[in-house]
């Protein structure tokens, strides 16, 4: 009793439209609903987070200011070769730039930015500038190196052209410790300014560190909370461990801080206790930075691990021991490997964190135990250098990137899981 | 099934999710008013997108849906006035039982007394006086499902969808609910839509049942037609048990019609699914419809065979038969009638009537 | 982990040795939070124990305008705008999201918790650098902008976890039963989900409370929040009010874990064993 088709009747649609447009036009609808729910974020993110830091990309090759201050000055020596002393044009331009400047106080940011090519080369362009409305006619050249002999120095006017921009790879390249010669070819950078490559690998270095002492504390930490009987200890455990977790890092810092003084708790205990006589030194040193730093990202290990091993059935490790399996291999071979992806995701957030701090060693740490970030801050707030923090910058997401595929390679595709 | 008016009309439904593969095909289908209407189907069949676009979470491809002449077009969900009890009960967590059977009286802005006699109403039918205060997350699955069903009737609504309701409940508790939902049936008189993949579910609760394979109804009709008149192969092996007998149309009689099988014999049968001499065929007969040593009764078809296997079910032996040339041939045996007992490696008469055997589309 | 009878001398030596670096690790976890809070009670002006004498002068320190409850006021306005902020427009997002199937969706999510994966001090870097061309720096507005990108993230993926587990027929049966689409957003979705969207609200909470790196860069003495001023405090001049302002912080800390556990908890047993 299959009712036929012919005694349908014909109703709305007719079968002009293909079938596949009027799925489509359903799903579009569909999918215009929740864009719009996702889209205000997102829009959001683009504009203040990932916008932002692309700019630091920009940051870090933008040269604006000699063409802004001197804009004569850079026709000019942009035709220059560089080979000998420019001409008579070149000294011209630079007189009525630097009058220009000096009336529009913009004398001392091109100073500052020229003092990053040749030290003493801002007082040098502030004294000139002061001098620059007395210049009135030619001989320009005379009258420059006779205000002051450096401007007869073709050093001076190599730096110059050098700063001429857009683009600059200067802070790139200082930045790893390298500058340009004049021949146009790479070496490394004068001895005073080769503290970069020195400061990326103490980063990574105190961070391994770091990630060694994590783990070597840590695991055995989530073990003992992913494995103990009682529910409610394991509870009461894992709620310690996230007492410090919630607490804020500078809050942490400051206690240790106060604990590690030379008049601080723990050497006040230990000497009355008599173990020592003198105060040990556990601030404003490595390892200050090692012990605080240890305590902050501890937690960041123990959660991920905890949570991976906690979906471990024990019967696992009975079944090994059945099988004949001493304690110790069938840690090695049946438990270990298991807990590799909580390890993989807990010791890489330990490591992007750790390569990014600067507050903790600024606080607990000495001159020669300062992190990446401390340069990046430095430059942005104090020396308002933005070529060089960006330069830095770019040094430390670089080294963050570099990350992601050495874990990949180092545990396989699966072993990453985010959260 | 009362009257015949029809509450519901599937015209010419389709439904695509990726614009190549059809999951409903074509369907046309009219739903009476009063009735118990099983769509039953195997998995995949399209049975329970029929009905989530029948509850309007769906919207067909093409065609459309009438309920009571007006297109159900455009009309979202919670204006269709149709109750629905889910697989998974869906009922409300963090409400209570009195809250989740209350809910559509609230959408319907009732007055406090009226949905508090209402609701206690609904709660009565289905036997859960007094569970008002608990939570879904302390009853068992039969008590969830039948807080389900007050949910969905107490709003007395004009039909009543249910997609595979019982498939979470063991044998006994399934048994009792169907029961269950059959008395509430004939007492509130509300059009049913039931979605199945159980076959005995569907015979023994509809008054109509759809059986829906691939996107197409296969067939429309009451359980008896269903099962004693199934109009393809289809419906003959997925309804109750059946025997098939492939061969080849010799002779047309009528409406009936001779059928020469693969092992020589000739079968006479109904023409169902055959229309001319040389059309393959399959032959269906149901296992009860074969007389195992018949004396008396002149059976058109009788072939001589050997018993394989005897099966024992308590109230009938079923065995298995070597007969015109197949090996999986089966027969019932009512405990009572197997008088002198049937063994394995027996011959044995099997026979049957010619209405009892239908020529239907080769399989 | 408890030793059973059979196991070998080895195995004990084993398991008292893990046994004793857990307890070290607990001990080295808790002692700098817990040992600092009673010398904030201390009367003298020393960091140190033994303690001279039991006094609240160094709360009542805490109570002057300048510079504490300034900072605290301060920390409030950005905190409490970061989170309305961050709530909705994350649980917004984490809702679309779940809602539909396009082919960048993943692409989508990786790029709303991407603050997660950029070390602070980058994120405050180009923040310092965009807002000083629009004008940001030294402002509340730039502040709590910059909070809310920080902090997104989380309620992001609280919610969405949340949303993991939701049952969406509970959304087909309430419209089934006469619930418009908002409504039934109204009284059966936004209600399940509150505990994970309060989570994610909470998250975001301590997040700009605790927030350190950005506000170093754009605040200024006017924008200065607890943890700027507390920063100030450390570098300049060691007092004991820092002491209890720490203590403030790790009891304000405590409390809203508390909570979080609480709306966990809660959920657990709502969404308990409501299904077959």
């Amino acid at each position: 009793m299959i009712v036929r088709a012919d005694t349908v009747a014909a109703t709305g649609e007719h079968s002009g439209r293909s079938l596949e447009a009027k799925l489509r036009a359903a799903q579009r609808r569909r999918k215009l609903k929740a864009v719009a729910l996702v889209a205000p974020l997102f829009l959001f993110i683009i504009v203040v987070f990932v916008f932002p830091i692309l700019s630091i990309l920009y940051h870090s090759v933008d040269d604006p200011k000699l063409p802004l201050i001197l804009p004569r000055t850079a026709e000019v020596v942009a035709q220059w070769d560089g080979g000998a002393l420019p001409d008579e044009a070149a000294y011209e331009a630079l007189v009525n730039d630097l009058r220009d400047a000096y009336e529009a106080k913009t004398a001392a940011v091109i100073g500052m930015r020229l003092n990053y090519e040749i030290s003493g080369f801002r007082s040098m362009v502030m004294r000139t500038a002061r001098r620059a409305k007395r210049i009135e006619e030619p001989p320009y050249q005379a009258s420059l190196i006779g205000l002051d002999e450096r401007w007869g120095e073709i050093e001076y006017w190599r730096a110059i052209k050098a700063s001429s921009g857009p683009f600059t790879t200067r802070n790139l390249l200082a930045a790893v410790d390298l500058e340009r010669r004049w021949d146009g070819s790479v070496g490394r950078a004068p001895p005073e300014r080769t503290i970069y490559i020195t400061y990326l690998t103490r980063t990574f270095w105190i961070s391994l560190w770091v990630l060694v002492y994590c783990i070597a504390i840590g695991y055995p930490m989530a073990y003992l909370i992913a494995t103990t009987t009682s529910q409610r200890l394991s509870r009461i455990l894992l709620v310690l461990v996230l007492i410090p977790f919630w607490t804020s890092l500078l809050v942490r810092t400051a206690a240790w801080v106060v604990l590690l003084r030379s008049e601080g708790i723990i050497n006040d205990f230990l000497v009355n206790v008599g173990m020592i006589s003198e105060p040990l030194s556990l601030i404003f040193n490595r390892i200050g930075v090692y012990i605080a730093m240890v305590h902050i990202l501890l937690p960041f290990l123990v959660l991920p691990l905890y949570a991976v091993m906690r979906n471990i059935p024990d019967s696992h490790m009975r079944a090994a021991g059945s099988l004949g399996a001493r304690p110790v291999s069938a840690f090695l071979s049946v438990y270990l490997p298991q807990t590799l992806p909580g390890l993989a995701a807990g010791s890489l957030l330990v490591l992007i964190l750790a390569l990014g701090f600067y507050i903790t060693p600024a606080l607990v740490g000495g001159a020669s135990d300062q992190m990446l970030g401390y340069l990046i801050a430095e430059f942005a707030t104090r020396s308002g250098n933005w070529g060089m923090s960006s330069a830095v910058g770019v040094l430390l997401l670089l080294g963050v990137a570099v990350l992601y595929p050495v874990y990949r390679a180092l545990l396989g595709r699966g072993a990453i899981r985010l959260v | 099934m009362s009257s015949t008016d029809v509450i519901v009309r599937f015209n010419a439904v389709e439904k695509t999710y990726d614009g190549r593969v059809n999951v409903v095909e074509r369907l046309n289908l009219d739903i009476y008013q009063g009735e118990f209407l099983t769509i039953l189907g195997p998995s995949g069949s399209g049975k329970t997108t029929t009905l989530m676009m029948l509850a309007g979470f769906e919207e067909p491809t093409s065609g459309d849906i009438q309920m009571s002449g007006q297109s159900l077009r455009n009309v979202p969900p919670f204006r269709r006035n149709m109750g629905v009890v889910f697989q998974n009960y869906a009922l409300f967590p963090h409400k209570t039982v009195f809250q989740n059977v209350a809910f559509p009286l609230v959408q319907r802005k009732i007055s406090k007394p009226a949905i508090a006699e209402q609701v206690g109403e609904a709660l009565r039918m289905v036997e859960l006086q007094g569970y008002g205060d608990r939570r879904p997350n302390q009853l068992s699955g039969g008590q969830q499902q039948r807080v389900a069903l007050a949910r969905a009737l107490v709003f007395e609504p004009n039909l009543l969808l249910m997609d595979e309701p019982l498939g979470a409940l063991d044998k006994k508790l399934r048994e009792q609910m169907q029961i269950e939902i059959k008395h509430l049936h004939e007492a509130l008189g509300t059009t049913v839509v039931y979605v199945t993949h159980d076959q005995a579910e569907a015979l023994t609760m509809s008054d109509r049942v759809a059986v829906m394979d691939e996107g197409c109804i296969q067939q429309t009709g009451t359980p008896q037609e269903i099962y004693e008149r199934p109009g393809s192969s289809f419906v003959a092996n997925f309804i109750g048990e059946n025997n098939n007998l492939d061969g080849t149309v010799e002779r047309i009689d009528g409406d009936d019609c001779e059928v020469r099988l693969v092992s020589g014999d000739i079968v006479v049968a109904r023409r169902v699914g055959v229309s001319q001499v040389g059309d393959r065929t399959t032959v269906s007969v149901r296992p009860e419809q074969l007389e195992i040593n018949p004396n008396g009764e002149a059976h058109p078809n009788r072939f001589q065979g050997e018993v394989v296997e005897v099966i024992y079910f308590g109230d009938h032996n079923s065995l298995r038969l070597a007969v015109a040339g197949r090996d999986d041939i089966i027969a019932k045996v009512s405990a009572i009638d197997s008088g002198d007992k049937i063994s394995p490696g027996d011959s044995v008469e099997v026979g049957w009537a010619l209405h009892h055997c239908r020529a239907l589309d080769p399989l | 982990m408890t030793v059973q009878a059979n196991a070998t001398r080895s195995q004990r030596v084993w398991y008292m040795t893990l046994r004793g670096i857990c307890a070290l690790g607990f001990v080295f976890l808790l002692a700098p939070i817990v040992v600092i809070i009673p010398i904030s009670f201390n009367e003298g002006s020393f960091l140190n124990y033994p303690l001279s004498g039991l006094s609240w002068r160094w709360y009542e320190a805490v109570l002057e305008p300048f510079p504490w409850m300034f900072a605290l006021k301060n920390s409030l306005i950005v905190a409490v705008a970061t989170t309305v902020i961050a709530t909705t427009l994350g649980t917004l997002a984490a809702y679309g999201l779940s809602r539909a199937d396009f082919p960048a969706k993943a692409i989508v999510f990786g790029i709303l918790i991407s603050p997660l994966a950029v070390p602070v001090v980058i994120t405050a870097l180009g923040i310092y650098f965009f807002f000083a061309r629009v004008g940001l720096v030294h402002t509340h507005i730039g502040l709590i902008l910059a909070h809310v990108a920080l902090a997104v993230p989380f309620v992001v993926i609280t919610v969405s976890a949340t949303l993991q587990g939701f049952d969406w027929n509970l959304v087909r049966a309430a419209e089934s039963l006469g619930a418009s689409p908002l409504g039934t957003f109204r009284q059966i979705t936004l209600p399940l989900i509150l505990p994970g969207v309060l989570t994610g609200a909470i998250f975001a909470f301590v997040t700009s409370l605790d927030e350190i790196v950005v506000a170093l860069f754009i605040a200024g003495p006017a924008q200065f929040t607890l943890p700027r001023q507390l920063f100030a405090g450390l570098r300049d001049l060691l007092e004991p009010s820092i002491v209890a302002i720490a203590t403030i912080l790790i009891v304000v800390s405590i409390t809203l874990l508390a909570v979080v556990e609480l709306l966990q908890s809660r959920r657990e047993r709502i969404q308990g064993q409501a299904r077959p």
